[in-house]
């Protein structure tokens, strides 16, 4: 993974909170269009690592894109977009404000960025490019003409999907998804994992998941990277974990 | 970095204007000569006057919060549990008499008690500021009795417990804290009362904050007017102390479980509460009225004399001109508070990592309170004697009075603000960094998006503070360029019916104008009870 590589790569990432080693040392590379999936129990560390890739936790070791580090850049510059476990969308901007969020950043200047509000003036009519683009990432995520609600009474799964559209908005070099379905119940979970998947393959992104459901890991990643005390223990697809686990903890992790 | 510099300027701004004059007058009452004068100090405390003073500062402060607590539950409950026509109007009309400025609520008691024995009593006195400061009781208390689990009391009532029982074991223990907190709050208000007090007790009822006016403008005595201070300040210090500990164990989640229609148990309430917001009406009923009477017929006299500068041209400036002397004052001073205060809001909302910049963080929270309960008279009077040195003579500048008036605002401003910004989890401003957002965008898109109501509700009541200001301002106000506070308190003090009744028609005046901030502040439905 020299200079030429193309995507990601942690070179011993470490996270200290205090005396607690929350990451210690992963080492990883992911391809370019790779979906990844971080797996492990809660503790494991893997919100920590996502986080650290984001830029929002300081940590040790190196992280690279394309070859060149990306340590000191701050997290609105580096292109990787994190979407929460519980969405985190904007109260008070409706869904299309939401979406268009980072739309409105990529192409307009500090005196119209206020403009997302709802009322006559938001993003709609003015700027259509965006209306537009909006409009085809809410297809997208299968909630057409959901543009003027409140994000305050959609359903978990419908703010999920916002959740997701304005993550994809940003068209992020990397996109990191801290347990994106795992506010939602079971049955809608299922479903939306293999959305989810269908999603991700079409919009072409590199993407990172992170979850302790190993299900969803196998029908949503290409890859899944396993997570115990901040350590990465293996990395593989789920056939070739299951067929040969590091050891007996993992085998009946993945059973 | 730039967090540091940002937070220079809410420091600055207290600093320069709130702490220099504060500690300036700390040291001429305790330091004259740069030593401890203790026998000085002795000798200003063991004045009978004093001792009566203070004494009936505290009495006096005590007994009105009391009545205030017992007046402001029933409200309270009708206003977290139960539903009905009204509700919003009730809620409107309770906070009504708290934003009118402290003058026109002297003005109206007097306009009310005139003729009777309790004109210029301590009755009086006390039933003004209970007037004043039941909405503080009723609304802070509503919002704690919204978030209790009525299933509780219900629990109780089913395990064989007296409705008696069941409020004083369940309901009112867990009420406890938003009732001391407000409770707290309203002895604040109540022993700093400045312009209710000095119209309604002239010279024979005296608290601290009358004193030291009248110390420093009648008898020039400033050592003692120092003292008293200094005295106030430990006082006001200790209570708030004793609030910001109660603050802090009262930040749980507001929720709100359904209300119900009135039942036949509640009707005691409900006619208690009905009384109180009669007896909210009347007074001001009673300052309308006299405003309409020239020599005891019904007359527009006192509104058409409004134009003049009163019988025997007593005044520099006609009420007119005066109220539109208040109102560029009052904006200016708003503008000033909201620049303060969203800067300082901003940085509180945030939680930093390091334990350095969050114990920065709580001195500035501390800060940003400390003019609310620190006398308005100490504030103008730190004033006259600090700001007139180089390099800040600002002692004859017109920008002192909006700034005396933003600094008393600042407070209300943040702790409404503060509430509405901490809801912005450092999450989402994460989640809004990650999608490419800029640090200073995500405090225009994120914070300021989220708080935009309630910035505009916090300007509304920041105006209203300021425009009724008068503790401050009547040190400072040059006549030329005096407000209307202040024209009316020289009113009433002038002799002659014609200037009484003018006084009365400049209150109502003022209070439309307050009233109408309110009004359309209440439209925006923001919860404004964070303020106290």
């Amino acid at each position: 993974m020299g200079l030429g590589f193309h995507g990601l790569s942690l070179d011993a990432v470490t996270v200290r909170f205090g005396d607690v080693t929350a990451v210690d040392a992963v080492s990883l590379a992911i391809p370019r269009g790779e979906v990844f999936a971080l797996l492990g129990p809660s503790g494991s560390g893997k919100s920590s690592l996502l986080r650290a890739i984001a830029g929002l936790e300081p940590c040790a070791g190196d992280i690279r894109w394309g070859g060149e580090s990306v340590m000191r850049i701050p997290p609105h510059k580096r292109g990787f977009a994190l979407m929460f476990q519980d969405g985190q969308l904007f109260p008070h901007l409706d869904v299309a404000g939401n979406v268009g969020y980072a739309l409105r950043i990529a192409r307009v200047s500090l005196p119209t960025a206020l403009n997302g509000r709802r009322g006559p003036s938001a993003s709609g009519a003015a700027q259509p490019p965006i209306a537009k683009r909006v409009a085809e990432l809410l297809d997208m995520v299968g909630l057409s003409g959901f543009e003027e609600r409140r994000v305050t009474d959609l359903s978990g799964g419908e703010q999920q999907r916002v959740a997701l559209a304005r993550s994809l908005a940003a068209s992020p070099r990397l996109l990191l998804l801290d347990e994106p379905l795992s506010s939602l119940d079971r049955e809608l979970r299922e479903r939306l994992a293999g959305e989810l998947r269908d999603i991700l393959r079409a919009a072409r992104v590199t993407a990172i998941m992170v979850t302790h459901d190993h299900d969803e890991a196998g029908v949503i990643a290409d890859r899944i990277g396993i997570l115990d005390a901040g350590r990465l223990v293996q990395a593989g697809t789920l056939p070739e974990l299951r067929a040969n686990p590091a050891d007996e903890r993992i085998a009946r992790f993945l059973a | 970095m730039p967090w540091i510099l940002a937070a220079a300027l809410p420091l600055a701004f207290v600093g320069v204007f709130f702490a220099w004059p504060v500690a300036t007058i700390v040291g001429r009452g305790l330091l004259p000569e740069g030593v401890l004068d203790i026998a000085g100090i002795v000798e200003v405390l063991s004045r009978p006057r004093t001792v009566r003073i203070i004494g009936f500062t505290i009495g006096m402060a005590a007994a009105a919060t009391a009545i205030t607590l017992v007046l402001g539950m029933p409200v309270a409950y009708v206003l977290s549990r139960l539903r009905f026509r009204g509700r919003g109007v009730l809620r409107a009309a309770v906070l009504v008499p708290f934003v009118l400025p402290t003058v026109v609520v002297g003005i109206a008691f007097r306009a009310l008690l005139r003729d009777t024995p309790l004109d210029g009593s301590v009755v009086a006195i006390l039933a003004a500021l209970v007037f004043f400061n039941v909405a503080v009781v009723a609304r802070t208390v509503a919002v704690s009795w919204e978030s209790l689990d009525p299933r509780q009391e219900e629990a109780a009532r089913v395990l064989g417990a007296g409705p008696v029982r069941v409020f004083v074991t369940i309901t009112l223990r867990r009420l406890a804290p938003s009732v001391a907190a407000s409770g707290s709050i309203v002895f604040l208000f109540c022993s700093t009362a400045f312009g209710t007090v000095l119209v309604l007790g002239g010279a024979k009822y005296a608290t601290i904050e009358t004193e030291i006016w009248l110390l420093t403008t009648q008898f020039l005595d400033l050592r003692a007017a120092s003292v008293l201070s200094v005295a106030q300040i430990l006082v006001v210090l200790l209570l708030l102390a004793l609030t910001a500990k109660v603050r802090r164990s009262t930040t749980a989640q507001h929720r709100s479980f359904a209300t119900r229609r009135p039942r036949r148990s509640d009707t005691p309430v409900i006619v208690a509460t009905v009384l109180i917001a009669l007896a909210l009406v009347v007074p001001l009923a009673a300052l309308v009225e006299r405003s309409l009477r020239v020599a005891g017929e019904w007359s527009v006299g006192n509104y058409l004399a409004l134009a003049s500068t009163g019988s025997r041209n007593a005044l520099a400036v006609t009420p007119w001109q005066a109220l539109g002397n208040s109102l560029g004052f009052a904006a200016a001073a708003t503008g000033v508070a909201m620049l303060v205060g969203l800067v300082a809001c901003v940085l509180l909302a945030r939680a930093p990592r390091s334990p350095y910049a969050r114990r920065g963080l709580d001195l500035l929270d501390g800060a940003l309170m400390l003019p609310l309960g620190v006398s308005a008279v100490t504030v103008g009077f730190g004033f006259l004697i600090t700001l007139n040195s180089l390099p800040l003579d600002l002692r004859t500048s017109p920008v002192l009075v909006p700034i005396a008036q933003a600094l008393v605002a600042v407070p209300l401003v943040v702790r409404t603000l503060l509430p509405v910004l901490r809801s912005v989890g450092s999450r989402m401003r994460e989640a809004a960094a990650t999608l490419g957002a800029a640090p200073w965008r995500v405090i225009l898109t994120i914070d300021l998006g989220v708080a935009g109501r309630a910035a505009l509700a916090a300007t509304g009541l920041a105006f209203t503070v300021a425009l009724g200001e008068f503790g401050a301002t009547t040190f400072l106000s040059r006549p030329d360029a005096a407000t209307l506070p202040v024209i009316i308190y020289r009113l009433i003090g002038l002799p002659g019916g014609d200037n009484a009744g003018m006084a009365a028609a400049a209150s109502v005046v003022l209070a439309v104008v307050c009233v109408a901030v309110v009004a359309l502040v209440e439209r925006l439905r923001v919860d404004t009870t964070g303020a106290f």
